[in-house]
C-alpha cells in the first residue's frame, strides 16, 4: 500500500514520505548526516531531496557566475552529478550547503576558465521578467534590468577569486571563514579579495555608483 | 596610518563598529573609501537572479536523476537499482514464468524417459530369481538407487501417516484384511496365478 501511494505521488513529495531503512524517521525529518547516510545507503529518495532543497542557491551561484540560464542550469547539474560522485567521500565537517558551494565554485570556476572570458550575460533583457518588479513603472522596469545586466557583465570581468568571495559573501551570505573553506584560502586572503572585488567594481561601474 | 583592507572591509559591512576605530573620525580618505565600498556593496546586492520558469525545477530534477542514471562512473547503477528495484522485479517476474514454462515444456520431455524406454525399461525386469528389480535399475542409474534406499526402510504405516498412501489404495486394503479374508485373497490369487501359467 505504501508503495502503491509513494509510486502515484509526485517525485519530491515521494522523497518526503520515504522511509529510510535503518531510520524510520521521514526522510524530510533527517538530519543532514542522516540524509547523506541514507543516500549512501540506497534510499530512494535521499538524493532527490538533496537536490530538492538545494538546487535554488546552486542555481543562483551557477548564475552569477555565467549570467545566463543555459550555463547556470547546465553546471548546476553538474554540481549535483559531482555530489552524487562524491557522497562517499563527505565526511560532514561542513554542511552540505557549504560542501555544494565548494564543488559549485569549482565547477563554475573550471568552465569560467574553459571558456572565452564572459564579458556580458547572453540572457537578453527579455529573460530577466521573471524577476519581482511589479511595484516599477515599464520604464523603471527597462531601466533595472539594463543597470542589472552591465552589474553582472561587470561581475562576470572579475578575477576568479575575487568574484567567487564577492559572490558567496554578497549573495550567499556566507562568513568570511565559511568562504576561505571553499576557496581553500585564509580568512585574511579572502576579506583581501573581496576587498579588491569591490575596488574593482567601483572602476567598472563608475556611472552606476 | 590609514585602515587596512580587512577594517574597511568590516566596517564597510557592519560588523565592526567605526567608534572601534579612531583613526576614521580623524582621516577623510579612508572614511571616503568606507563610503564608496559600501556605495558598490549596496548596488551589487540589488542585483537579483531572475527566477526561472516554476516548470524548470521539476525539470531539473529529472534531469539530474537522468544523468546520474547516465554517469558512466557506475554509481548510476546502483541508484537505479535502489530507485526502481519495484519496478523492475515487476517486469522481470513475467520472464522468468515464460522461461520456466519453456523450460518445462522443451528441456523437461528431453530428460525424462519417454514412454517407449519406460517400456522398455519395464521388459528389462528379470524375472523372479533372476536378481532383483533393484539391481538392475541402480546399474542403469544410481538415482534409482538413492530413491529406492530413502524409500526402502518405510513402510505402509508411516507412508500413511505422511499422507503418501491413500486409504482407497490397494495396499491400504490389503494391510487391513482379517485372517478369513487374507486365506479367500491367497487361495483367488493362487487360482488365478495356476490359471496364468497353464
Amino acid at each position: 500500500m505504501a508503495s502503491s501511494l509513494a509510486w502515484s505521488l509526485p517525485p519530491t513529495t515521494w522523497a518526503a514520505v520515504s522511509m529510510t531503512e535503518t531510520d524510520t524517521r521521514p526522510l524530510a525529518a533527517l538530519d543532514e548526516r542522516s540524509l547523506i547516510d541514507a543516500c549512501l545507503a540506497g534510499e530512494a529518495g535521499a538524493f532527490d531531496l538533496i537536490v530538492e532543497r538545494h538546487r535554488r542557491s546552486i542555481y543562483q551561484l551557477c548564475y552569477r557566475f555565467v549570467g545566463n540560464h543555459e550555463d547556470a542550469s547546465d553546471l548546476s547539474q553538474d554540481v549535483f552529478l559531482r555530489a552524487f560522485r562524491g557522497l562517499k567521500n563527505f565526511r560532514g565537517q561542513s554542511s552540505i550547503a557549504t560542501w555544494l558551494y565548494r564543488i559549485g565554485v569549482n565547477v563554475c570556476l573550471n568552465r569560467v576558465n574553459a571558456k572565452a572570458p564572459l564579458n556580458q550575460p547572453a540572457d537578453p533583457i527579455d529573460d530577466y521578467q521573471l524577476v519581482d518588479v511589479r511595484s516599477d513603472s515599464p520604464a523603471d522596469r527597462i531601466l533595472k534590468q539594463e543597470r542589472d545586466a552591465r552589474v553582472r557583465a561587470a561581475i562576470a570581468q572579475l578575477p576568479e577569486k575575487q568574484r567567487a568571495a564577492l559572490i558567496l559573501r554578497t549573495y550567499h551570505e556566507m562568513s568570511h571563514q565559511e568562504i576561505a573553506d571553499v576557496l581553500g584560502s585564509s580568512v585574511g586572503a579572502v576579506k583581501a579579495n573581496f576587498f579588491h572585488a569591490l575596488g574593482h567594481l567601483k572602476k567598472l561601474l563608475i556611472d552606476e555608483i | 596610518m590609514h585602515l587596512t583592507p580587512d577594517e574597511l572591509i568590516d566596517v564597510a559591512e557592519g560588523t565592526r563598529r567605526e567608534s572601534s576605530l579612531p583613526h576614521l573620525a580623524s582621516c577623510g580618505v579612508c572614511r571616503r573609501q568606507v563610503a564608496d565600498l559600501r556605495a558598490v556593496l549596496s548596488t551589487v546586492a540589488s542585483i537579483q537572479v531572475p527566477e526561472p520558469s516554476p516548470l524548470f525545477w521539476e525539470h531539473f530534477s529529472v534531469r539530474v536523476r537522468d544523468a546520474i542514471a547516465a554517469d558512466p562512473a557506475g554509481s548510476g547503477w546502483r541508484w537505479v537499482w535502489t530507485r526502481f528495484r519495484t519496478p523492475l522485479v515487476l517486469a522481470a517476474a513475467p520472464a522468468v514464468l515464460v522461461l520456466c514454462v519453456l523450460g518445462a515444456r522443451v528441456i523437461a520431455p528431453r530428460l525424462l524417459p519417454s514412454h517407449d524406454a519406460t517400456a522398455s525399461l519395464a521388459s528389462s525386469v528379470p524375472a523372479a530369481g533372476q536378481g532383483t528389480a533393484r539391481d538392475t535399475l541402480a546399474s542403469d542409474d544410481p538415482s534409482f538407487l538413492l530413491v529406492a534406499d530413502l524409500a526402502g526402510p518405510i513402510d505402509l504405516d508411516t507412508a500413511e501417516e505422511a499422507g503418501l498412501a491413500d486409504q482407497s489404495s490397494a495396499e491400504h486394503a490389503v494391510a487391513h484384511l482379517s485372517q478369513g479374508e487374507l486365506k479367500e485373497l491367497h487361495r483367488l490369487l493362487k487360482r488365478e496365478l495356476g490359471n496364468s501359467t497353464n
